[in-house]
């Protein structure tokens, strides 16, 4: 009975110190860890210091700081992850007979994560990258008589692209290690499967920098890649257009196409998440109206029409009806692509022949306000235009419907007040001014807009192309 | 006053007025020209018009220009070259050109501009015939079928060619609007490609680097960058839409010194510069007025009291008349110049009042200028206005 007891004391005694030896290493595992990841963010956080000084020591202590973490040496993925990490960070400031070896030990930590762990992302995109940069390390690494070259003959070979495949598979991801895993997959020269990868990216982060996104865009050089790596998502489908827009002109206009398919399936994501609750309402109009004043958005009959519609219930909520009406009024109407000119001193703007013609599309801006001025355009043959907008794009001041004078021409040799009525209407939108013009009919194929008003309040200016937008029906 | 004493302040009188003078003399307001027949349209391939020429000589430069010599020269490329085999040119093309409109003028609008001239001269196949010189001549006649008047009517330009047959073998033609070079159709018909030359690089950095349109031709042709001079570059998207009316009024865009600002056929056409013109201090003239004059007599009175300084297609009786007048000169015309690569002019008529006789026929041989006025070699050689002025 004696014996007895002292047996199960032994046995407790024995279970007890193992439990408080595992709780101890886990806490001093735990502790190391942690030690250790805040070295690496110091060191992530002073990365232009990195390259400046070479601290040389820092990186060591880290790397050390990482083997420290494994006493008994028994592997742990986490571990074993942050030593490659730190390992291959070493190589890049050690001397050259180390960086092999460093290299090779790295390949057999991540060898080591991926099959302890084989359900974290993470290791395995770490593997791949390095799997592209050195495609057999059991054959570069096996002249290393040390523990890395003998595991990495036991390496069963499987290709990055599988490897990546398998991490991509085991979702959700971080961000991190989706733009790692785009970049693995530059390096395999599948730029497609790349670019998906930054979109989904730039949709699940909100870090995403301009860099990146720079750095993404430079990738697309033809309508199909662009077609993979457009996000689809407000807002970071602008930052792609503007981008395109301002530094790839000759792109944009010839991928418009896609960029407006795009943008049309992104404001039906702002749709959706605003019917599904995601979206507040006052974000849900902000962004709508966001995308009205994109360009492209003004340019493209399929955007501004559906743009129209959901202005047009927008601001009847906010109390703007009449401006609700104009809006449901042009939803049905085509943008007419006419031709604009500017006479700077019309003295004669009975006589006065409009030239120096502009396309419809014209970024340059004009002053609309501007007395002596003639803003002129010409309608195309076979449209009818029933609809003029004049809008302004800051908000300084107000002018009233005298302060305009429209005259109108059949041959552009002489000008006249319209016989028919034109109805204007001034509102105030969103701190904007903008101008209704509307025909009851077309008689004309020339139009002159003239500011008149001596006391001038105002200051209305625009992009060609939004100062003026003329709106109807007819062959386009 | 000694000698010495009257030199020394001769001397002086000049150092003043020397001094006095600017030392560049500033450009005009105005220049005007004379013309006998008022233009309804302006089309840029009415090369035979000699009136249309000179218009287009200003409003729409080519990819290279025609010197005094008769060879070419660069105008809006940088440089040109061509193959051993003359089969393919290529024409590296300058940067900083822009239409009338501030558009830039890019190697796409371009290469669009030369397509449109190419479906153009296919369709305008019916305005093959060619003046007979002698009855010998009468088989060589070539003919083709007029356009119908659908076909006329889908055409950007209103032509409209009337065939005299008449019993006797000279054929004359009557045009209302000119026709294009039949020459010229050969030329744009030999064309097979044209392409646009754009390096592969980042796409940040395209616009710096080189841009080269090149032209793959059927047969070999030495002389393509000579006749390729007088097809000035038109804004294809403006044309497009001005549809069929494009070349009348001020419907028209192109790359040159000046804009049409107006044009009142029974008044003339009105050019301006352009604020967007490539070469800097050009051109010397902000206006230039082609005023039309339905008789020679008004035209000559507009050149003696400067309401015009030019005749463009002087009468001999005007050219008689210059004899009472130490102001005015005759020179050789730059209209000799062209017609070396588009061949004879087709003059809407041949007299500059109804009914005139020899006096009163127009020449393409010699113009009547002011002697003051500045001419430079762009005018002698093709009636580029850019650089001319009157002092």
């Amino acid at each position: 009975m004696r014996q007895m007891t002292k047996l199960t004391s032994l046995i407790f005694l024995l279970l007890s110190f193992t439990g408080f030896a595992q709780t101890a290493h886990q806490l001093y595992l735990d502790l190391a860890i942690a030690r250790a990841k805040a070295q690496a963010q110091t060191l992530i956080q002073n990365k232009p210091r990195l390259y400046q000084t070479n601290p040389i020591q820092e990186i060591e202590q880290l790397y050390a700081s990482w083997k420290k973490a494994l006493p008994l040496g028994f592997p742990v993925p986490e571990v074993s992850y942050g030593i490659a990490r730190a390992a291959l960070l070493r190589a890049l400031v050690a001397k050259p007979d180390l960086q092999l070896p460093l290299v090779c030990e790295a390949f057999q930590r991540l060898v080591e994560a991926t099959h302890s762990s084989p359900h974290v992302a993470r290791y395995h995109i770490a593997l791949a990258d390095l799997q592209t940069q050195l495609p057999h390390p059991e054959i570069t690494c096996l002249a290393l008589e040390n523990e890395a070259g003998s595991s990495l003959q036991k390496l069963a070979y499987v290709e990055p692209s599988k490897r990546l495949a398998w991490a991509l598979s085991l979702g959700p991801w971080a961000t991190t290690d989706l733009y790692l895993a785009s970049l693995v997959y530059l390096n395999l020269g599948q730029k497609m499967k790349a670019l998906e990868l930054l979109r989904i990216n730039q949709h699940i982060n909100p870090y995403f920098t301009t860099e990146q996104r720079n750095y993404a865009a430079q990738l697309v050089t033809s309508k199909a890649e662009l077609e993979i790596a457009l996000p689809r998502q407000y807002p970071e489908i602008l930052s792609w257009v503007h981008h395109f827009f301002t530094l790839r002109r000759n792109d944009y206009l010839r991928w418009k196409e896609v960029f407006v398919t795009t943008l049309d399936a992104a404001i039906n994501e702002v749709i959706e998440r605003f019917h599904a609750r995601k979206l507040a309402p006052e974000h849900y109009s902000a962004y709508i109206k966001s995308i009205a004043t994109v360009p492209l958005s003004t340019n493209s009959d399929l955007l501004r029409r559906h743009l129209d519609a959901l202005l047009a219930d927008i601001y009847e909520v906010e109390g703007q009806a009449n401006w609700a009406r104009i809006l449901r009024v042009r939803k049905d109407l085509n943008r007419i692509p006419v031709l604009k000119a500017a006479i700077a001193d019309d003295r004669l703007p009975l006589k006065t022949m409009l030239f120096g013609w502009v396309e419809d599309d014209e970024q340059r801006t004009l002053q609309l306000d501007v007395l002596g001025q003639s803003l002129g355009i010409f309608l195309p043959e076979g449209m009818n235009a029933s609809m003029v907008i004049l809008q302004n794009q800051g908000s300084s001041g107000m002018f009233g419907k005298e302060s305009l004078e429209i005259l109108v021409s059949d041959d552009n040799l002489n000008f006249h007040p319209s016989r028919g009525h034109i109805e204007t209407q001034v509102f105030f939108i969103d701190g904007r001014e903008t101008v209704a013009l509307l025909f009851e009919q077309t008689d004309f194929c020339f139009l002159k807009i003239r500011y008149t008003d001596p006391n001038q309040k105002a200051h209305f200016e625009n992009s060609l192309t939004n100062l003026i937008q003329v709106y109807g029906k007819g062959r386009i | 006053m000694t000698q010495r004493g009257f030199f020394i302040k001769l001397l002086i009188a000049a150092a003043m007025a020397l001094f006095a003078m600017p030392l560049r003399a500033w450009a005009s307001d105005k220049l005007g020209v004379a013309i006998p027949y008022p233009v309804y349209t302006i089309s840029p391939l009415a090369l035979r018009d000699p009136v249309v020429r000179i218009l287009l000589s200003n409003i729409s430069y080519g990819l290279t220009k025609i010197t005094m010599d008769g060879d070419s020269a660069v105008e809006v490329v940088q440089s040109f070259q061509r193959s051993p085999d003359a089969k393919l040119w290529t024409f590296a093309l300058r940067s900083d050109v822009a239409f009338s409109s501030g558009a830039p003028t890019t190697a796409e609008e371009i290469q669009a501009s030369f397509q449109f001239f190419k479906t153009q001269a296919a369709a305008k196949n019916f305005a093959t015939v060619e003046q007979v010189q002698s009855p010998l001549e009468h088989s060589a006649l070539k003919q083709t079928k007029s356009p119908s008047e659908e076909e006329s009517s889908s055409l950007p330009f209103s032509f409209s060619t009337h065939f005299k047959i008449p019993t006797e073998p000279r054929v004359e033609i009557e045009n209302e609007d000119p026709v294009i070079p039949t020459q010229l159709i050969r030329k744009l018909q030999n064309i097979r490609e044209i392409s646009v030359d754009r390096p592969e690089t980042s796409y940040y950095f395209q616009d710096a680097l080189q841009v080269n349109l090149k032209f793959a031709l059927d047969q070999a042709d030495p002389d393509f960058d000579v006749w390729v001079a007088p097809l000035g570059i038109i804004n294809q998207k403006v044309a497009r839409q001005f549809g069929r009316h494009f070349g009348k009024g001020t419907f028209f865009s192109g790359l040159g010194p000046y804009q049409i600002r107006e044009n009142r056929p029974e008044q003339g056409v009105l050019l301006e510069t352009t604020n967007n013109f490539y070469l800097p201090a050009l051109p010397r003239t902000a206006v230039i007025d082609f005023q039309y004059f339905p008789d020679a007599q008004s035209a000559l009175s507009a050149l003696r009291v400067g309401a015009v300084d030019i005749i463009a297609l002087p009468t001999h009786g005007q050219l008689q008349a210059l004899k009472e007048d130490p102001t005015l000169v005759a020179i050789k015309s730059p209209l000799v110049n062209l017609s070396q690569i588009t061949g004879p002019w087709k003059l809407p008529k041949n007299f500059w009042s109804e009914g005139g006789n020899d006096s009163d026929r127009l020449l393409t041989s010699q113009i009547i200028v002011r002697k003051s006025l500045s001419l430079d070699n762009e005018a002698l050689a093709r009636f580029d206005l850019r650089g001319t002025f009157l002092p």
